[in-house]
Order: structure tokens, then sequence, then C-alpha cells
């Protein structure tokens, strides 16, 4: 009779297969194309880890606001409502965060960043909120209402960067933030005081989830028809909180890439956060802590393919083909049982095992 | 400015992106949530391009887009039904590949790597009223009816709408639920095929990096919005494709900055569902579907 | 939750498995650097090119192009990137930390990131192009007078208007002279308006209550955008239209084509992309500016902190008719007259709308 540890050890093991099976099928899988267009696969991976291992710092600070997009899908997503709005929420509360900590507020350093924080996560709790309202009163889809809104705020954010909240002539970004507003850095490293507040806060999402009455009645929400019949009003309610905080968390990320590392805001800097964070969250399995990871293999690739156009020549949109190759595997649990099925129809002489992959 | 000067650009405008909605129904009546039509657009629209620039002949070009829809259609199918993979995750993920694929391509191609050569348009006819049109305006009235009745009209669109509902049901009278899905798909894959290369070759004659440029994004949109139905989803494309025909007008004649105006199509699309908002998808959309032997 | 954990250890392990076999079969890139900017020969210089998008025919392409003349003519190294403004930062990290590079030269997205960089990495040397920077020890600048780029358009497009025919390629299209006028932007930046003010003040000049219409695209790229929008104005008796707008612009081109009117280009010299449609262009002469810039640099000329402007006084800038486009006299004399005028700095075009309206008081 199996036990408990041992049963525990099989299943990592399994788990450790497929895992692997999945992300070498990806490499593989880009190998292959990088290998019909005539580029080594070798030295283009290569240039990707060692950008992504070199500078390991900025991967940390690139992964600050990827971490918290995972966590504005996972926690909406936790009472079974869709937040794919994650793009507008992240540059509006970086904007909010720029404008605030540009402005002379009299307030001393850590409380002026706190101030843009917050304000920002208002923002984003009300540009994920108004989706979450229309969609328990209304019934309007909350997917397509906030890929809308993520359109409508990008618009207007670039007319805020442009006119009111303008920073320099020639460039779409706003004025520099006072230096009492800025996170600070550690030393000349690239990464922020912001990773850390993220981390926290992957960790408090997954304690608010696992302990917390509040978490437990959410995640009662989003559990079945049933449940949420039972609760009645409070489930709305409950769903529309969620989408709230998805929202200012959000937000919040993009306020923290601004206060910690650019320092003003960007235009057009923050694009495919949101759908990263999509990504991201599915890929752990909406497990705040295993967002931390996931979070960090994106931004490790996307880092990577920062040096790839310099040292390789190579377009560092395959980091993107590549991406969307892991994210699927990461996410068809199946895939090496499918695989490794049709292969043994194939070749039915082969003699397999009893039990093997499933 | 009228609203029947603004027509042509509407049609225009509208026409990839009802291809690409019709496709969404038929995959979300057999339960499937195709949020890939943005890949599966610029995939097409690039393999369109491509061959046109090889063979010289638009129509081979649309038939290659077409013969990728299938295959790109198939691929996801694959992965959604066989491996059980989340659809929209799955969908954003070849969203990234084609996105990716079809930048990194632009260099071997076409060489350049943001725009390809121009290459010979589809065949344009010349409306009364609607002024200067692709031929595949037609391919598309023919495809809106043909997409009704074999949804409405053929067994076959009835297996695909039960499988959407209640697929234990359909299971259990023998109906091949994941073939069915397959099958949708397929439908879908065409259907994205010939709006990619409406895209590329019927308005504008090149590829050019991302130019699907979140269309895909809209024809889901429409889908919703029209409540899953091939006939309603022609009226929302089309209001779509209005406001935003009518925001390129406004510009010229009223000082409220682009920007804003830019917003309409989308926030249109917002307030209309306040109050159209609650249309039941299928029962099954977005599930997985999996025997109880398994 | 043991398995979403296992799952995401197994996937660790993975990448770090992944990541040693890849790291053990790549040798970093990257030679230490021990070259003096200046000194050597021009073969052992290495730049790095930072531009925004290229293939859409406008200042991307053309700063790159020019830059590989300069490369043939002198036998440096070059390495260019492309990367939007998001990205920017991380990847001009990325050229500056790498030390292998004796100047990087960008495009207007780069210029805060390399001001900020100078405080870490003191000895490197940055370059931008087409905008202005002036008190930056190791950052010199090129820039172009817009606003006289897009004088000389307005004046042009005025003076056609009313002289009603166009005679190109062997065919002659005429007109009533009316009093529309229109210009595309692509994206609303003050440094992109200046050349449509300098448009506007430039038809002002010949016709003092002329009414231009200004839209933007809202983007550099969008050209079934540029395309719709042009043909509203060209529907709306605009003959010649002008623009800002980067790679959107061959979307107004279409337009043009499909219309039958006329278009005057920008930045570039964009005459060869439609013998007929395209009249003219205001352009820049990217491959003279760079030219003369690696001509410099190549000898140890570094003009840190300073901005050079290139404008009609320096011939940085030129007005080219299309090929086989009979300019009539009474156009290319008052077009030779402005010129001069321009040159001798008697005409100082608005660029900006507040100057555009001070300019337009003096007219009316």
């Amino acid at each position: 009779m199996k036990s408990k540890l041992s049963r525990m050890q099989s299943g990592t093991l399994r788990e450790l297969g497929r895992v692997a099976f999945a992300m070498l099928f990806a490499f593989a899988a880009g190998a292959v194309f990088l290998m019909a267009i005539g580029s080594n696969p070798l030295t283009i991976y290569g240039a990707i880890f060692a950008k992504a291992f070199g500078s390991f710092d900025s991967t940390l600070r690139r992964a600050t606001p990827l971490m918290l997009s995972g966590l504005a899908i996972a926690i909406p997503l936790q009472t079974g409502m869709f937040n794919m709005g994650g793009e507008g929420q992240i540059i509006a509360g970086a904007l909010t965060a720029a404008v605030v900590g540009a402005s002379d507020l009299g307030l001393p350093a850590g409380l002026h960043a706190a101030a843009a924080i917050a304000a920002a996560m208002a923002v984003g709790a009300v540009l994920s909120g108004l989706p979450g309202l229309l969609k328990i009163t209304r019934g309007a889809n909350e997917v397509v209402t906030t890929l809308m809104l993520n359109s409508i705020v990008s618009y207007i954010v670039t007319w805020l960067v442009l006119n009111p909240f303008k920073g320099t002539d020639y460039s779409p970004q706003s004025k520099k933030i006072l230096p009492a507003a800025e996170i600070p850095t550690f030393g000349k490293l690239d990464f922020s005081w912001g990773l850390l507040i993220a981390l926290a806060l992957c960790v408090l999402t997954h304690l608010f989830f696992r302990s917390t009455a509040k978490g437990l009645e959410m995640r009662a929400a989003g559990a079945g028809p049933a449940a949420a019949r039972y609760l009645g009003i409070n489930n709305k309610l409950l769903c529309l909180l969620a989408m709230a905080l998805g929202g200012a968390v959000a937000s919040m990320g993009g306020a923290l890439e601004v206060l910690g590392g650019q320092h003003a805001y960007f235009d057009e800097f923050f694009t495919n956060y949101g759908f990263d964070g999509i990504a991201i969250a599915y890929m752990a399995g909406s497990h705040p802590l295993g967002i931390i990871v996931t979070a960090l293999i994106i931004s490790m690739i996307r880092v990577g393919a920062l040096a790839i156009s310099r040292t390789t020549g190579m377009s560092p949109y395959f980091v993107t083909m590549l991406q969307g190759l892991i994210i699927i595997l990461l996410v068809t649990p199946r895939f090496a049982g499918t695989v490794l099925s049709l292969v043994r129809r194939r070749f039915p002489a082969r003699k397999k095992e009893e039990g093997g992959a499933a | 400015m009228s609203v029947l000067s603004m027509l042509p650009s509407t049609v225009r405008l509208t026409l990839p992106m009802l291809f690409g909605a019709l496709g969404i129904v038929v995959c979300a009546q057999s339960g499937i949530i195709f949020m890939a039509m943005e890949g599966g657009l610029l995939g097409a629209g690039f393999a369109a391009a491509y061959v046109c620039f090889l063979t010289g002949s638009a129509v081979l070009g649309e038939a290659a887009a077409i013969v990728f829809g299938l295959l790109y259609a198939m691929l996801l199918s694959f992965f959604i039904n066989q491996c059980r993979g989340n659809h929209v995750v799955c969908s954003i993920g070849f969203n990234f590949i084609m996105l990716g694929a079809t930048t990194v391509l632009m260099q071997p191609a076409f060489g350049n790597t943001g725009f390809s050569p121009n290459v010979q348009k589809l065949p344009l006819v010349q409306l009364p009223v609607l002024g200067e049109q692709s031929i595949n305006l037609f391919v598309m009235a023919g495809a809106v009816f043909a997409v009704w009745f074999l949804l409405y009209r053929t067994n076959w669109g009835l297996r695909v709408r039960s499988v959407g509902e209640n697929p234990a049901a359909a299971d259990s009278l023998g109906i091949a639920v994941n073939r069915y899905r397959f099958q949708a798909m397929l439908v879908c894959g065409v259907l994205a095929g010939i709006g990619g290369s409406e895209l590329a070759l019927g308005q504008m004659g090149f590829f050019a990096r991302n130019m699907t440029a979140n269309m895909g994004f809209l024809s889901y949109s429409a889908v919703v919005f029209a409540g899953y139905k091939p006939l309603a989803v022609v009226l929302t494309t089309l209001f779509l494709g209005f406001f935003d025909a009518f925001q390129m007008n406004a510009q010229l004649l009223v000082d409220i900055p682009s920007e804003f105006l830019l917003t309409l199509p989308y926030a249109v699309t917002v307030i209309a569902l306040v109050f159209f908002g609650s249309r039941k998808a299928p029962a099954m959309f977005g599930k997985n579907y999996t025997r109880e032997e398994e | 939750m043991k398995r979403p954990l296992s799952k995401l250890l197994a996937i660790l392990l993975s990448i770090l498995g992944i990541l040693a076999s890849f790291c053990a079969c790549n040798a970093p890139q990257g030679d230490a650097n021990t070259k003096t900017p200046g000194s050597s020969a021009a073969s052992e210089l290495k730049i790095g090119l930072l531009v925004e998008r290229l293939g859409d025919n406008s200042l991307s392409d053309m700063l790159c192009n020019a830059v590989k003349k300069a490369q043939e003519k002198h036998g440096f190294q070059l390495d260019v990137s492309e990367c939007g403004s998001g990205d920017m930062s991380l990847t001009l990290q990325d050229y500056t930390t790498s030390k292998e590079y004796d100047l990087i030269i960008m495009l207007y997205h780069g210029l805060d990131v390399a001001i900020e960089m100078q405080d870490d990495y003191p000895d490197q040397k940055y370059m931008v192009y087409d905008v202005s920077c002036e008190g930056q020890p190791n950052i010199t600048s090129l820039s172009y007078a817009k606003n006289e780029m897009g004088f000389m358009a307005g004046v042009f497009a005025a003076l056609m208007e009313d002289y009603g025919a166009v005679s190109v390629g062997g065919e002659t299209k005429t007109w009533t002279a009316g009093d529309k006028y229109a210009a595309l932007i692509g994206v609303n930046l003050p440094s992109t308006v200046g050349a449509i003010t300098g448009y506007q003040a430039g038809i002002r000049y010949i016709k003092p209550d002329a009414d231009v219409v200004v839209a933007e695209i809202g983007s550099w790229a969008d050209q079934a955008a540029a395309k719709e929008l042009a043909l509203t104005m060209y529907n709306a008796g605009v003959n010649i239209l002008f623009h800002n707008a980067g790679g959107s612009a061959l979307g107004a081109l279409e337009a043009a084509k499909t219309l039958d009117r006329f278009m005057i280009g920008f930045d570039a010299n964009q005459n060869s992309l439609d013998a007929v449609h395209m009249l003219a262009s205001s352009h820049k002469d990217h491959d003279a500016v760079i030219g003369e810039f690696f001509d410099g640099f190549v000898a140890g000329t570094f003009r840190g902190g300073e901005n050079v402007l290139n404008s009609y006084a320096n011939s940085g800038i030129a007005f080219s008719y299309q090929e086989n486009f009979e300019v009539p006299e009474e156009v290319r004399s008052v077009m030779d007259e402005v010129k001069g005028k321009l040159t001798a700095g008697e005409i100082v075009p608005p660029g900006t709308v507040e100057e555009l309206d001070a300019w337009s008081e003096s007219y009316s």
C-alpha cells in the first residue's frame, strides 16, 4: 500500500515528466522553426538565456508588474469572473501613479509613493469594477466589456499623456515624478522594492483565499451554480469585490513600475502585459504562489528577447512565438499523454509498459 | 456627411471582421470559444499575401489563406479537443504564435520587416450605393446564408448545436462530440482564411506587420453582442464598422480630439451590451467534454 | 494544493535544466572593449542603431539606410535593433551596458533613457536623430527645421491649387481652384505638429483665408485608417494632400491613386512611390546629413552637448519635384523666392499652434 509520501512523489514525478515534455517540445518546435528559416537555434536560445540570467535584475524588475497582472486575472477567477482588462488597468494605474508622483503634494518620501499607489489602485478598481457591476446587474458579458475598456482606456491615456499630462515635447511621456515619490532600487540593480511588494501581495492573496472567511466565500461563489444560488445577493457582491480587487492589483503593477523603474509614464511601455498576465495566471492554475514562478518565466523570455536582435539579428518577435508555444503546452494537461498515445497507435509493435503516462 | 456616404467605408471595414465573426459563431454553437481569430486572420493574411507575391494571382492567395485557416483550426482543435486545453488560454497562445511567426517571417518571405511589397489585389467591383468593394462581398453574402443554413436547416447543424448545449445527451445518442466540434472549427478555419485574405488582398494589396490590430477581438465582441447568432452578427459587425467609419469622418468636422473619437466603436459596444447584455451562450460554451469512462 | 505546487516545481526544474544546457553551448558575446573612440581606424568602430520600425519607408528606414551608406564608405561595424518605446529603455540599457559601442544612435524615444544612463556610463556617446538635445555632455543631436519643410509644402500646395492644372507623366489633370486644403498626422506630438503648422502658414502666405483641415490617424502604421481618412478628404474637395504620418502615409497614397488626386511627400523623398500621384516631396537629406556626421565622427569629431539644426540655410532639407512633372513657371519662381527667404532667415515659419495663431494675425 502506497504511503501518502510516495503517492505525492510519484505524482510529482509524473507532473515533472509532463511538464518537462511540454517545455522541451515547445523549445524543440521553436528550434525547428528557426532552422526552417536558416537560423541557429542554439545561438538564439543561448542569447535569450544569457540575457535573461545575465541581467537577472532586469528580469526581476519586469516580473513585478507581470506577477500582479497574473493576480489580476486569478483573483476574479476565483469567483468565476473573467477580467481581461489587465492591459487597460495597468496603464491607467501607471499614468495615475506618474501624475500623482509628479504633483507637489508636500508629502515625505514613502508617503508620497504610497499615495500614488493608492490612487492607482482606486482607478484600477473602478476600471474593473464597472464591468463587474454591469455583469451582475445587466448580465453584460465581462469578457467583452473588459476587452473593450482596454482599447478605450488606451486611447484616453494616450490623449492624457499628450495633452494635460504632457512631459516632453518630443515623445509621448508624462513628467518625471518627484524624488519623494520614487520607490528606491537596490543599489545599482534594476529592480526596486516594488518587487518585494509584489511578492508580498502574492503571498497575501494565497493566504486570503486559503484561510480567510471572505476568501473562502469567494471561492464558494465561484464554485458552481448551486453554490451561487444558495448565497444569493452576497454572491453577486463578492463577484464585484473580486473584480474590483483584480483591477486594483493590476493598476498597482503599473504604479510600481513607474515609481520604481521608469519614474515617468511612457506611452506603449506596457504593451501586452495584460495578456501575458492571462497566460501567467492560467499556467499557474490560478495559484498565487505559482504565479510568482510563471511570471518569472515569462519575464525571463521577454527580457531575453530584447537582446537577441542585437546579438543575433533575429527579430524579438520570435520570443512572442515561443511564449505562445509555452503557454499552450503548459495549460493542456493531457498534451504529453495524447502525443504519446498517438505515437503508440502509430507504432503498435513497440512494447510500452502498462501504466505509462496517462 | 450622411449615413449613406459612410456606407462604402463601413462595408469595407466590416468585411474581414464579419468573416471572422461568422467563424466564431459556428464554433460558439458547438461550445468552443474561438478567441484565436486574431491570429487566424493575421496568418491567413500572411499566407494570402505570400502566395500572391510568389504566383501573382490573388485568387491563389485566397485559396492559400483558406488552406492555412483549415490547418490553423485543425491544430487548435487538437489542443482544445484532444488535449483538453482551456479554450481562452490556448487561443491567446495561438494569437501570440501567429503574431510572432508572421513578424519573424516578414524578412525571409518579403525581404522587409514591416510591409510586404504590393501584390495583386482581389478583383474589385463598382456597386451603385456601396461604391468600390472587393469581390469577397459576394462571398460574404453566400457565407452568411451558408452558415445560417448549415446551423439551422441541416442535421449537421442540429448535432453541432446539441453538442454545444448538452454534450452528454448528445453523446448518449451516439453523436461524437469532439468530432462535431472539430468540424465546426474547420468551418471556422475556412471563414478565417477568407477574412484574412480579404484584409490583405481585398483591401490593401499588401501585408503589414500586425495588420489585424485587434480586429479578431472586435469580431469576438460582435458575436457576443449578437447573442451568438449568425444573422444578428451581420448587424453587429456593421454597427462596429459604421462607428469606425463615423469616427474618421467626425475627425474632419468636429474639434474633438481624435483619441476620443477613436474610442467610439468600443464605447458604443459597451453601452449596447449594457442594454442587450444578457444573451445566453450555449450551455457548454468554453467547457471541454470528457466522456465519463475515461 | 499539492498538484499545482509540484507542477510548478517541475516547471522551475525544467527551465533550469534547459538553461544549463543552452548556456553551456553558447559562450557569451561581447569582447572586452579597449578601443578609444575616434583614435582608431574606422573599421574598428562599432556603432549601435536603435530605430523604431523598419519597412514602411519612413524615418527609421531613412536613418537606417543613411547609416548603412556611411558604413559602406567607412567600414565600421553596425548593429541595428528595432524597438518600440515600450522596450526602448531595456534595449538601450542592453546596448550601453555591453560597452561594445563607440556610439549609439537612436530616435526620439530613447532620449530620456540615454540622459539617465549618462550618470552610470559617462563614457558612452549617444546621437539622437530628428530631435534637438542640448546641454548633455555626451549626447549630440541632429534635428531638422520641420516648420520650413511644411512651409515650402504649403506654399506649393496653395500655388498649385490656384493654378488649377497638373501635368505629370504626359497627362494633365485640371480642376477649378478651390480653397480646401488638408493634412494628415500620424500621432499628435508637438514635434509632429511643427511640420503641419508650417504647412498651414505656407498656405496662408499665399492665400490668407484658406481653410486647412488637419486629421490625426492615431498611429504611425495604420494604412487602412489613413486611406479612409484621405478618401474622405479628397471627396470633400481637397486636391493636394500633405502628411506627417510616417508609415501610414502609404494608405493615403492608395486613396490618391483611387481618386486620381495628389499628395506631397514628407520626411523622405517619396516621389519614387508613385510617378503620377506624388507631385513632390518636402524631405530631409538624410544621406548627406548622416554622411557628414560620420565623416566627422570617424575623424574624431563629436559635438557633445550640441545640436546641429538642418534647414534650408545649410541645405539639410530640400523640396523635390516629381520627375516628368512640368512645374509651371509662375509656381517655380515663387517657390524659389520663398526658398531664398527661408535660407536667408527672412521667413521663420511657426512651429507650434500658438505661433501659428500669431502668424495668422499678421496675415489677415
